[in-house]
């Protein structure tokens, strides 16, 4: 913690030094966070050099009320969404009929993140940022609406085709991988 | 089914939750360049800051001198010295003295100048003189009439003395009138003075007297005597400079300064517009397109005014300006075998794409022809003069230069239209100053300070951007008075 005092210290003096030091410790997490929001490694690439002069340059604001990890992993997430807000403009989001949920039980063990990661890249734009908001990050269909001026309604249908699509996604994997080892 | 449901989502949480996943090294440069732009740009700020309070402070040294020098009249104090007075007192007694004689004529009925025999005798002023009052010399005149009448003989000298007591009679009115009453040198200035028509009454005293503002004791229309004005000399003709209405002022000048857009609105969004334009198959989740940055602002003109009245100009003229601005992107088009940098027309005809490739730098210019509408107060008017003006500026938008900065993609030249992503017509507020030297009788050497603001904005409306830029120039005018 004294460590993470100090590099706070020197990035609000704008020392080059503990602004290489924080982005080397904060980077590789928020890099697959930015992937999680992107379709692609060079769109997550763009999020998170955005999110991280946003920091530097506003790091001076952070009071220090939540931990620092998730002061950047807001900024990051933020920074995706401004990104993805073209994509919401031309696609925009209603809401779409609910599927019948799949009665299968399945778990996610077993699986490496990268899998459940490119999983998620292939979801429709809008239930893929949906999916993390709610899912991943940990926000309420209600705050999801508000942030993405949509219905509590369609973030509720969004996420429920995502769920969908992610299940029947990893049931398709397993069953391949049945295959194979069969 | 509430349970497996939050099990699936707590699943998906932890399994990100100590993911890691190294970003490209490039990455890291690009927040270090990021981050030296946004401190050059914070830079930039400050300098135009301090451009705007240099400006600022010029106008309140102006104000401040422009209101010194109106109040004014006279350097230091002026004095009138006693003897001056005095003399003046002894011109005014003597022109008095004339008029007295004038007046003396006119009361005994004769007009023009006075008569020598109506002037009394030496034996007659000492009769008058003696106190005898016209009652007297008419009982002296009864008198002899009585001896007259009872005298058999007709004496001669009866008739001698009641003629000399009938003139010396008729001489009481013109000996009192001609006879000037004694009076002390004090009496003597008063009198001279308020005799003179003058309102301020001098005092004898000692020293000389303190003027407070020369303009009040010397009256325009008052009768001065010339011998007066080459003592005292009206300061109010030194500054003799006012200048007539009805003048015309023509002038050609030049002026740099900054622009900034002051644009708004979501650049990715128009990214990703354009990408949607160019067809199929453009990733617009790459693409790149940033706010567009502070640039510079040239203008080159003539200027025609009129003044219209003691204070009012009204101006106007014809100038051409080229504003720029920066931007950054790593959106490219590739056209007929050759990368073109980024530009809404570059899409309009077929066999055009666009691709993402390294960011690069973007000049845009603008470059219009205005023809500025306004009035200006004087302030100050004198060999130096400082004009406040406000108006507006009607500007046509001329062509849109699109170029890459390190050179490596071609630019590209927009004409104004349907097509471009540029209003036409653009109207803006202009609010500045005009710092004015009188290098001969009619060419002025002039500093204009200005702020330009466009109202409408100069991007289009169906796009995603606003752009209300806001510039600030110095520019220099050479004028010709006529």
């Amino acid at each position: 913690m004294s460590n993470e005092k100090a590099l706070l210290e020197g990035c609000r003096k704008n020392n080059p030094e503990a602004q290489k030091r924080l982005y080397d410790l904060f980077a590789p997490k928020m890099m697959v966070v930015a992937m999680r929001y992107s379709k692609a490694q060079q769109e997550a690439e763009d999020v998170l050099q955005e999110a991280f002069i946003k920091v530097f340059n506003q790091i001076k604001k952070f009071r220090g009320e939540s931990s620092l990890y998730y002061w950047i992993k807001r900024v990051v997430v933020n920074t995706a969404l401004n990104h993805q807000r073209s994509k919401l403009y031309l696609f925009p989001m209603v809401d779409v009929e609910l599927l019948d949920e799949s009665d299968q039980a399945f778990e996610l063990e077993g699986h490496d993140w990268k899998d459940l990661l490119n999983m998620i890249q292939q979801l429709p734009s809008g239930c893929q940022v949906i999916f993390n908001l709610y899912a991943v990050e940990g926000f309420s269909h209600k705050e999801i609406a508000e942030r993405l001026n949509i219905s509590e309604g369609t973030s509720k249908s969004q996420y429920a085709r995502a769920k969908n699509l992610l299940k029947e996604k990893i049931i398709s994997e397993e069953r391949k991988a049945y295959e194979r080892a069969k | 089914m509430k349970e497996q449901n939050k099990k699936f989502e707590s699943a998906w949480e932890e399994t990100f939750e100590n993911a890691e996943m190294t970003p490209d090294a490039h990455v890291w440069d690009k927040i270090e360049l990021g981050l030296t732009r946004n401190e050059n740009s914070g830079f930039k700020r400050r300098i135009l800051f301090f451009k705007l309070m240099a400006a600022a402070s010029v106008l309140f040294a102006s104000v401040v001198g422009g209101y010194t020098v109106l109040n004014t009249t006279a350097p230091g104090d002026t004095k009138i010295d006693e003897t001056i007075v005095l003399n003046n007192a002894k011109n005014e007694e003597e022109a008095l003295n004339e008029n007295d004689k004038n007046d003396g004529a006119e009361e005994v009925g004769m007009d023009g100048f006075p008569d020598q025999k109506s002037t009394p005798t030496v034996s007659q002023k000492s009769e008058i003189e003696k106190g005898s009052s016209v009652a007297e010399f008419d009982k002296k005149m009864t008198d002899i009439f009585d001896k007259e009448s009872k005298s058999t003989d007709k004496n001669s000298s009866l008739k001698t003395e009641r003629n000399d007591v009938e003139k010396t009679k008729e001489m009481i009115p013109v000996f009192l009138t001609q006879k000037a009453p004694e009076r002390s040198a004090e009496e003597e200035l008063k009198t001279t003075v308020e005799s003179a028509r003058n309102k301020v009454e001098f005092m004898a005293k000692s020293g000389p007297e303190k003027v407070e503002k020369l303009g009040a004791i010397l009256d325009e229309s008052g009768a001065l005597l010339e011998g007066e004005m080459a003592y005292v000399p009206r300061l109010e003709y030194l500054y003799n400079d006012t200048k007539s209405y009805d003048k015309m002022r023509v002038g050609i000048g030049l002026a740099y300064g900054q622009n900034n857009p002051s644009a708004s609105g979501d650049q990715q969004a128009a990214a990703a517009t354009l990408g949607a334009a160019s067809g199929a198959g453009f990733q617009s989740q790459s693409a790149v397109v940033s706010e567009e940055q502070m640039g510079s602002v040239l203008t080159a003109g003539v200027a025609v005014g009129k003044q219209v009245s003691e204070r009012w100009i009204l101006e106007s003229g014809l100038n051409f300006i080229k504003r720029s601005t920066l931007v950054e992107s790593n959106l490219a088009i590739e056209k007929s075998g050759r990368l073109e940098a980024l530009n809404n027309d570059g899409l309009t005809s077929g066999g055009e794409q666009l691709i993402v490739t390294n960011r690069y730098e973007i000049e845009n210019n603008y470059n219009s022809i205005s023809v500025p509408v306004q009035a200006g107060y004087l302030l100050v008017d004198k060999k130096f003069d400082v004009i406040l003006k406000a108006g507006v500026a009607n500007e046509i938008l001329l062509w849109n230069r699109v170029e890459d900065t390190s050179g490596t993609l071609d630019g590209a030249t927009l004409k104004p239209g349907e097509s471009s992503q540029y209003n036409t017509y653009i109207l803006s507020g202009i609010f500045g100053w005009e710092f004015s030297y009188l290098l001969s009788d009619q060419y002025y050497i002039a500093l204009t300070p200005q702020l330009m603001k466009s109202i409408n904005s100069i991007t289009k409306s169906d796009l995603n951007a606003e752009s209300r830029p806001l510039s600030f120039t110095l520019g220099l005018r050479v004028s010709y008075s006529f």
